[in-house]
């Protein structure tokens, strides 16, 4: 025979290959939220929004924990990447902090042979997130921050950051500044921020993607808080939760009000005094209007993006019971992760919202 | 005298302390470099050493042996420096992989995925990933190899025609193809464009297209070394030309063709671009490669080290632990079986 | 007598016309497997630049000298930057590796002693082993934290030169740098071109080395004049396939860069993009004119890196020199 050693070592690694096959598990913790919601089983994927990613986690989570079969993965890509490939079709439902544009709906109501509709499911606010040695408390203003991102305060003992701080010593160390490489909700929410409270101090308008002038970029907030988490003298804008989750201290920002401390508590009133339902029916989509929040002034909800339809009745029976667990019971969940809960009003829109998904 | 001297043949010889001495030395003159002056840090100490030490040992053979004497002994220790240049970053590519790749690396990473399991959170495990890549890798080289065999086989013994030359080309223009270039086309055209959707299998096209012309190559050069003294044995004997090839020149090149094979899978199981563009993403089992997406363990590292968890970095690690280790023992095998191959005469 | 003749005549006609099909069938398969693969290659061209036309319409500024990426947004875009980036990462890598690689496949071949040569062959090629993603996971975590030493050494020696420069004191911290994934890819790229070399190296004819040795060479002078000189072509060929190889990198860059969309020869301070890394970042978000413009891209990379393989292996076909089917 001319094959004995090639012909042995194949049957060993089939043979291993296939003990391997049979031995994982996909039982990790189990979850304490309950669920009053009812269950469905079935497998979803989904992508987008980094902000809510940590919130997306604990739901799948919970809701499997105490819906066995129910298989839900949900991937941090980014607002832009959700629903890009919500509307290409290749995941089933889409996170994303921002509502869709009229090109970018028609292709989701194409994907979805129908209508697709967006409604929020959580609420949070941004947080300046920055690490520098010296510093352990920051206020930061609208047009600090312009200048910041945009490169032309360049280390952190500049006069702006000094008018902000009275009182306090700041190093001389460099500004740097991280952005998202990816489209990114969190950059539109951010930037529409900026152009409304900034006015001419930040001229790179408002999107997902931007053409920033300085900074280095990084994908996702993960990806963003990990650089300034590394870096000595850095600063990024990402969900609060990825601050908290690492110990890094954020600033408080100044709206048309004084400097806020990022809280529950201020967020929810930022939501309340600043969001408003552009949507009708089921979509409830809205607008966030920056020079009306009170309480933390860089708040803003985020939205899942579902089809009305799905021709898979399993796929539209978990989907509606999912997010109506995930608006209801869910939102229980919201605090400790640093996230608010939405006011009962958008709650109400957003359970019928999701109940109103059939197949 | 001194003519005789400047041709070496007549020269001092540098004692064996000699070099010690030099090195010694520059060592002592480093030290008090670095307790005098503002320089510090391991690192700085050890490159100045190093660099007194080599400026040293030539001078001093240029005093005692002579010019070109002192040009060998430099380039000897220039050589000795190139190859502890080589052995650093392996020392410290492998080695802090290990460090921090043992600390999560255990049964249960290894079966579990990451089902239910958040950046927050520190359970969870590969076994998804692990199952993906295996999936992918095995649909990739169930394209790559036979087809690849095929076209080697063509290649060298149907060789001459203009298809022949023209394919050689094509393979070489093959192996230059970026692997994010493969992966983007499968996306747009398998994924997008065929409304296929992520799946593993169309992780293992991309992987396919990446992986096929290392085999032909490979397999290429084998069928080559085989002897055309036994080629043209079993011709003499009126053994027909398909016969030959299977029967006889194709066993005779096997070990070294799997060598091949497993060098190829072996590049092919790390493989990130690719495979991110198109398999999507998946934190729970999926063992239908052909649809639904999946995860697959480069993939993984990817995204673990773009977190700003240390939960998710931790895990991020092992994975990697795990990749290094299964490509490790695929390289290993291989070049066991290429002295055993050797071994036998070939 | 007569009718064992026929008989072998006639089994030996028999085994003709099967011996024929046979070989027939047989040269038929595997001259269509080659067929295909020349089809499939064909058509995965041809698909790639049809896809890439309409970002290079759609484009509202120049593809070659825009420095922004925003083929969704404005339509303003191009690759500017980005080759930028490919070029300088690849080259400096190419500076760092390329000494480096020469001398210790120097030292394998002209002074190791056997064993050692062998063993210190592997680890070579264990570091050609380490996947892509492991040398990313390990430059974020590893290797920039500890190179910020570095970095401040060279802004402060030399960074008269305008590669090393750094105006506003930014090395002093964490950097994801051009210089940084540079370092990378000169590590990854390194053992592509010491095991290249090493072959070559053991090509020289050994009555060479051996005459100048008896001439009374020192080994220096043995290796500069009877081993170097017929190794060139060779070596060159080894070079451009690494070039090649740092070129198409894209994970461990896109982990260790700034991705910064700007032509900067400042390799120190945080920035710098490839376009590899460029398409890993912004696929998924993509929309039609944006993956369009990826494609685009990516053919440009695909180009560059083809043109230079070809050029390497053209030189390794004119040297003769038997080159390592592994890589």
């Amino acid at each position: 025979m001319k094959f004995p050693l090639a012909v042995r070592a194949a049957v060993v690694t089939a043979v291993g290959a296939l003990t391997i096959a049979a031995c994982g598990s996909d039982n990790n913790a189990t979850s304490n939220t309950a669920n009053s919601v009812g269950c469905a089983s079935g497998s979803l994927t989904a992508q987008g929004s980094t902000f809510q990613q940590n919130m997306e986690k604990q739901w799948t989570s919970d809701f499997a924990g105490k819906c066995s079969g129910a298989q839900i993965s949900y991937t941090g890509t980014g607002s832009g990447a959700g629903i890009q490939q919500f509307g290409s079709g290749t995941i089933d439902f889409a996170g994303s902090d921002v509502t869709m544009k009229p090109d970018e709906q028609a292709a989701a109501d194409k994907r979805c042979n129908g209508k697709a509709i967006t409604f929020p499911i959580t609420a949070g606010g941004i947080a300046i997130i920055y690490n520098v040695k010296g510093i352990s408390s920051l206020n930061l203003s609208p047009k600090t921050l312009a200048g910041i991102f945009q490169g032309t305060i360049k280390t952190w003992d500049a006069a702006e950051i000094k008018a902000d701080n009275p009182g306090v010593t700041l190093p001389p160390t460099a500004i740097k500044s991280f952005h998202r490489a990816d489209g990114s909700g969190t950059t539109s929410v951010f930037s529409s921020f900026e152009a409304a409270l900034a006015g001419s101090d930040w001229k790179l308008g408002h999107d997902k993607t931007l053409n920033w002038p300085a900074g280095q970029a990084a994908k996702g907030s993960d990806g963003v808080t990990a650089g300034v988490k590394q870096t000595d003298g850095g600063i990024t804008y990402a969900e609060v939760s990825f601050a908290k989750q690492n110990s890094l201290p954020t600033a408080k920002v100044k709206g048309t009000g004084d400097f806020a401390d990022l809280t529950g508590a201020n967020v929810s009133q930022a939501i309340d005094s600043g969001f408003t339902v552009s949507g009708s029916g089921n979509d409830v989509s809205g607008n966030l209007d920056f020079t009306k929040m009170t309480g933390y002034p860089i708040s803003t909800v985020s939205y899942a993006i579902v089809c009305q339809k799905y021709s898979d009745a399993a796929k539209a029976k978990l989907i509606s019971k999912f997010f109506t667990y995930v608006v209801t019971d869910g939102q229980s969940a919201a605090d400790q992760l640093g996230f608010a809960p939405l006011p009962q009003s958008l709650v109400d829109k957003a359970k019928a919202a999701a109940g109103s998904v059939t197949s | 005298m001194s003519t005789l001297t400047a041709t070496g043949l007549r020269t001092g010889v540098l004692p064996r302390w000699g070099l010690a001495g030099a090195a010694a030395g520059a060592v002592a003159v480093t030290v008090a470099l670095f307790a005098l002056t503002p320089f510090q840090g391991t690192v700085d100490f050890i490159v100045v050493a190093a660099v007194l030490m080599v400026a040293a040992v030539s001078v001093t053979s240029w005093a005692v042996e002579g010019r070109r004497r002192a040009k060998d002994r430099l380039a000897t220790s220039a050589a000795l420096c190139f190859l502890a240049l080589t052995l650093t970053p392996l020392v410290f590519v492998i080695g802090y992989t290990v460090k921090e790749g043992i600390k999560r690396f255990n049964g249960n990473f290894l079966t579990h995925s990451m089902a239910g399991v958040g950046p927050i959170s520190s359970g969870g495990g590969v076994y998804h990933a692990i199952i993906g890549t295996l999936e992918q890798v095995l649909v990739a080289s169930a394209i790559a190899v036979p087809l690849g065999l095929l076209v080697s086989i063509y290649v060298t013994e149907y060789a001459g025609g203009m298809l022949a030359t023209s394919i050689r080309f094509l393979i070489d223009v093959m192996t230059g193809i970026p692997s994010i270039v493969a992966g983007l086309f499968v996306l747009a055209f398998w994924v997008l464009a065929l409304g296929q959707g992520f799946s593993g299998f169309a992780g293992g096209l991309a992987l396919a297209i990446l992986e096929l012309p290392i085999v032909v190559r490979s397999a290429e050069e084998m069928i080559k070394l085989v002897p055309a003294s036994l080629r043209e044995a079993s011709y003499a004997l009126g053994v027909a030309k398909w016969k030959t090839i299977v029967r006889i020149v194709l066993p005779t090149a096997a070990s070294g063709i799997t060598t091949g094979i497993m060098l190829a899978i072996a590049r092919v199981i790390g493989e990130t671009a690719p495979v991110l563009l198109v398999v999507g993403n998946n934190d729970f089992i999926h063992t239908n490669p052909f649809n639904g997406p999946q995860s697959s363990l480069p993939l993984f590292v990817f995204e673990g080290a773009g977190s700003s968890s240390a939960f998710d970095v931790q895990r991020a690690w092992a994975a990697a632990l795990t990749l290094v280790l299964i490509v490790v023992v695929l390289y290993v095998a291989a070049r066991v079986l290429t002295r055993r191959n050797a071994l036998n005469g070939r | 007598m007569s009718s064992v003749a026929t008989g072998t005549d006639a089994s030996s006609l028999r085994s003709a016309s099967s011996k024929r099909r046979g070989d027939a069938t047989f040269k038929g398969v595997t001259l269509a497997a080659g067929a295909l693969v020349f089809v499939v290659l064909g058509a995965i061209a041809v698909f790639l630049v049809v896809k890439a036309v309409p970002a290079l319409q759609a484009d509202k500024s120049s593809f070659w000298t825009t420095q922004i990426w925003d083929p969704d947004g404005t339509a303003h875009f191009g690759i500017a930057a980005l080759a930028f980036g490919t070029l300088l990462t690849s080259f400096l890598a190419l500076a760092m590796a390329v000494p480096v690689a020469l001398g210790v496949s120097l030292y394998v071949t002209q002074y190791a002693p056997r064993r050692l040569a062998t063993l210190l062959g592997y680890a070579t090629d264990m570091l050609a082993a380490v996947p892509s993603v492991v040398y990313g996971l390990w430059g974020v975590f590893f290797l920039l934290p500890h190179m910020i030493g570095t970095q401040v050494f060279l802004a402060r020696y030399l960074g008269w030169i305008p590669l090393f420069a750094d105006k506003n004191n930014q090395v002093s911290s964490y950097s994801k740098s051009v210089f940084g994934a540079s370092v990378v890819l000169a590590i990854m790229i390194l053992p592509i071109i010491a095991a290249i070399s090493r072959e070559i190296f053991r090509q020289v004819d050994p009555a060479q080395r051996e005459a100048a040795l008896a001439l009374g060479a020192t080994r220096w002078e043995m290796i500069r004049t009877a081993v170097l000189p017929p190794s060139w072509p060779g070596v060159t060929s080894a070079v451009m396939l690494g070039l090649g190889r740092a070129l198409g990198e894209t994970i461990a860059v896109a982990l260790v860069i700034g991705n910064v969309y700007k032509i900067d020869w400042h390799t120190l301070i945080p920035g710098g993009h490839t376009i590899a890394a460029n398409i890993a970042n912004r696929f998924g978000e993509a929309g039609a004119t944006g993956r369009s413009a990826l494609i685009a891209s990516g053919l440009v990379l695909f180009v560059i890196t083809l043109a230079v393989n070809l050029v390497a292996r053209y030189v390794i076909y004119r040297a003769g020199a038997e080159e390592r089917s592994a890589l």
